[in-house]
């Protein structure tokens, strides 16, 4: 029988991606996991990890956490019974954060001019508000 | 009266000299020019020096100096030798001639020992020689020491000198200095009422022995006296509190009318200034504020764009659960611990009613159904009361995010506004001596604060003084039908009133006097400044109000004595004081040192020709700087000066010469 895995893990070298980018001052490592996440998601890229690094542990997901990560586990595999196997939800997660997280330093250091990252997030969450009323 | 010539003896550093002032065109108008230093100034000190044994110019260096010529002190060896410093003034008029001369003696020497620097004085002589020009020879008057001091008084009275004798440097301050009180007393003292004045001494005396008599005959009127002079005291001292009131509210009016002056059409630094200090906090206030906002927006951009972003997923699965519970994968959205508690208690926790036979079967066969329902369908359920939550949330997010994103945008309006404004104090700032601006508008502050104190101590004062007055005749009218009562006071009774009236009449007629000179003395001033100022359209009167004090209006009608320049400003006073002259009587010439001196050149041409008109009927003597006297000044006055000298310093024997240029 697999062993479910009792945390959410990152790439080794990410830690200090996680650290260096603005937007996450004064995070904690659950809300950078989940922003990297989502961010992935949004963009459509999920790269996984090569090597595994402990960040959040399971303890620490509270039930609010674990509805957006089963979610997105569904949607990424189009099917509910991905929810069968937790590692399974954590490898797909883990890797919309490892590739969210990437674009996010990518897009946070290269901006043009400061703010501008913020600006363009607060944007791209209105035309998802938008599309949502529209629905 | 003109000065006709001045000798020097030993004086300072005019050691064996003479200014010969004779009027040699039709202007009676002596020039001399002299750098700083070489005596020129002193050449005022020496008549000021002579008239009244004092001498008001002479700088900190020179008041250190004996008044002896130093070389004078270096010569003398022998104990025994006496020197002095001699000034001696001839002054001519129609048909008087006057040589006033004032003597000074010295020691070098005492107890064989010399006295250092400063020689030894042994007292000063004054001699006035009054010669009678018809009779030249045979009617000579000769006054001394302190008779002739008396007599100087009594010709050119020294409080009125600065009207004869005075340094242009000054003028800034003449009208400041020569405020009402001065100007009040020169004109009581040029309307020569001192006779008027002794006269009410002596009779107020007069009366007090009358008053006495009558108390001997009758001592009830004791009692009466008694008040009187009560009430006659407290009368003066509320006069005289009035006085000073009445002066300190005139200089306050002076002070505050030339702080207006020279504030005008500047900025309002002190307002200014406070106002920056106050956008400076706001900006900062602002600038916090502006912060938080923008933390409180990106943190709620952070929190709600994670769901936001996941939107398509959630919505993905709440449609799955909402599939699963149709095909009954997932059963009705009910807790099984609620369930299992209906049952115990047996009635609805929800709508109250007590479970029937049907109902327990139901709700059992309902936690079967759970109870069998897979793995993912507890998954699921467990995840979609969270996630319809989510989906609530976010229709909510918008307002409030755009509520803060507003806020924002507000906050950044306010805050170029007050940099906009800010800049704008600094430009009008800008330029500007802030100091002494700020200074300008403290000082108008407290004389507007202490004007607003006396004009009310000032109301309070008069209402004292008509208690008084309404006391002292209540105590004098009871005096008199005190005196009526005995036949032996009637006499003394009848010289008390007449004692009375004549003080009355003397008392109106001072008063008229000393306003028929005020006003003379106004109306001559502006008859000669309108005669001889240039630009004729820029003022519209001169008078001295009933306070003493000189006031110019300018053609719109406002008060300007403190904005005109210093070229009118001096005019000004050349006019008052050649006022003071003519309807005083009390002739005698101008001296004014450095009389042109920070004027431009349109302003010394314009004074040259005032000098060349006053010139024709007064005598003047102008001690100029040779900086101060150019070409704008020299071509007028050259042509028409009777005499021009040049005061000259050796540095070698540190002595001045004068030389006829």
């Amino acid at each position: 029988m697999i062993k479910n895995p009792d945390r959410l893990s990152i790439d080794r070298n990410d830690r200090k991606l996680y650290d260096e980018i603005k937007l996450f001052k004064k995070k904690t490592n659950k809300e950078k996991f989940l922003f990297a996440m989502a961010y992935g998601y949004i963009n459509n890229v999920k790269f996984p990890i090569k090597s595994k690094d402990g960040f959040i542990l399971n303890q620490n997901l509270i039930p609010e956490d674990k509805a957006l990560i089963y979610s997105l586990a569904i949607k990424d595999s189009k099917s509910p019974e991905v929810l069968l196997n937790l590692q399974d939800v954590y490898t797909i997660v883990e890797g919309y954060a490892h590739a969210g997280l990437k674009l996010l330093y990518d897009e946070s250091t290269t901006g043009v001019e400061p703010g501008s990252f913020s600006l363009k997030l607060e944007k791209e969450i209105f035309e998802r508000i938008k599309e949502k009323e529209n629905k | 009266m003109r000065i006709k010539k001045i000798k020097f003896q030993n004086y300072r550093q005019l050691r064996k000299t003479e200014l010969n002032l004779e009027k040699n065109t039709s202007n009676d108008l002596h020039l001399i020019i002299g750098k700083n230093g070489t005596g020129k100034t002193n050449i005022l000190n020496a008549v000021n020096w002579c008239f009244y044994n004092d001498e008001p110019n002479l700088t900190i260096k020179q008041q250190r100096l004996p008044i002896l010529n130093t070389n004078i002190i270096n010569d003398v060896k022998k104990e025994s030798e006496y020197k002095e410093v001699i000034i001696e003034i001839l002054m001519e008029s129609d048909a008087i001639d006057y040589i006033f001369k004032r003597t000074a003696g010295f020691r070098v020497f005492k107890n064989g020992k010399p006295i250092n620097e400063r020689a030894l004085h042994e007292g000063t002589r004054f001699e006035i020689e009054v010669i009678d020009k018809d009779e030249r020879g045979s009617n000579i008057r000769v006054y001394k020491n302190q008779d002739a001091e008396d007599f100087i008084e009594n010709l050119i009275p020294k409080s009125v000198r600065d009207f004869y004798y005075f340094d242009g440097e000054r003028l800034d301050n003449y009208f400041r200095e020569a405020t009402s009180e001065n100007i009040k007393h020169s004109i009581f003292i040029l309307s020569q009422i001192e006779l008027l004045e002794r006269l009410d001494n002596r009779l107020s005396s007069i009366l007090k022995d009358y008053t006495r008599e009558a108390v001997d005959c009758n001592p009830a009127i004791e009692k009466y006296q008694t008040e009187i002079i009560k009430f006659q005291k407290e009368l003066d001292d509320i006069e005289s509190e009035i006085s000073e009131c009445v002066s300190e509210i005139n200089k306050a009016k002076d002070e505050i009318e030339r702080c207006n002056n020279e504030l005008k059409g500047l900025p309002n630094t002190k307002d200014l200034e406070e106002r920056r200090k106050l956008l400076k906090e706001l900006k900062e206030h602002k600038t916090t504020r502006l912060k938080e906002k923008k933390e409180e927006k990106d943190s709620k951009i952070f929190e709600y764009g994670i769901k936001i972003m996941l939107l398509p997923a959630i919505r993905n699965t709440i449609n799955i659960i909402l599939e699963k519970r149709k095909k009954k994968e997932i059963p009705p959205n009910i807790k099984n611990d609620l369930l299992e508690e209906i049952l115990e208690i047996g009635f609805c926790k929800i709508c109250g009613r007590e479970l029937d036979k049907d109902s327990r079967v139901k709700i059992k066969k309902l936690i079967e159904e759970k109870k069998i329902v897979s793995v993912v369908g507890h998954k699921l359920e467990d995840i979609e009361d969270y996630l319809n939550i989510f989906l609530n949330n976010i229709v909510s997010y918008l307002p409030n995010l755009k509520k803060i994103t507003t806020d924002i945008k507000e906050i950044n309006i306010d805050l170029e506004n007050i940099d906009r404004e800010i800049i704008g104090i600094d430009k009008k700032l800008s330029g500007y001596k802030i100091d002494k601006i700020n200074n300008f508008i403290n000082t108008r502050m407290i004389n507007e604060k202490l004007l607003t104190g006396k004009t009310e101590s000032h109301g309070v004062l008069k209402n004292r003084k008509t208690k008084a007055l309404v006391d002292l005749t209540g105590s004098e009218k009871l005096l008199e039908k005190e005196l009526k009562k005995q036949d032996e006071t009637l006499e003394i009774r009848k010289k008390i009133l007449f004692c009375r009236k004549i003080l009355n009449v003397l008392k109106k007629s001072k008063l008229k006097m000393i306003n028929r000179t005020r006003k003379e003395i106004g109306e001559k001033t502006k008859q000669i400044f309108f005669d001889l100022i240039w630009k004729k359209g820029d003022f519209k009167d001169v008078f001295i109000d009933e306070d003493y004090m000189i006031n110019l209006i300018d053609r719109y009608g406002n008060p300007c004595l403190g904005a005109i320049s210093r070229a009118e400003k001096l005019l000004l006073s050349l006019s008052f004081t050649y006022a003071l002259h003519d309807v005083s009587g009390f002739s005698s010439a101008f001296v004014i040192d450095t009389p042109v001196s920070p004027t431009d050149d349109l302003n010394r041409e314009n004074l040259g020709n005032t000098f060349c008109q006053i010139s024709k009927e007064k005598q003047l003597v102008l001690l100029f700087i040779p900086t101060e006297y150019s070409n704008e000044i020299s071509k007028t006055l050259d042509p028409i000066a009777s005499n021009k000298f040049e005061t000259r310093f050796s540095t070698e024997t540190k002595e001045t010469t004068l030389e006829v240029l």
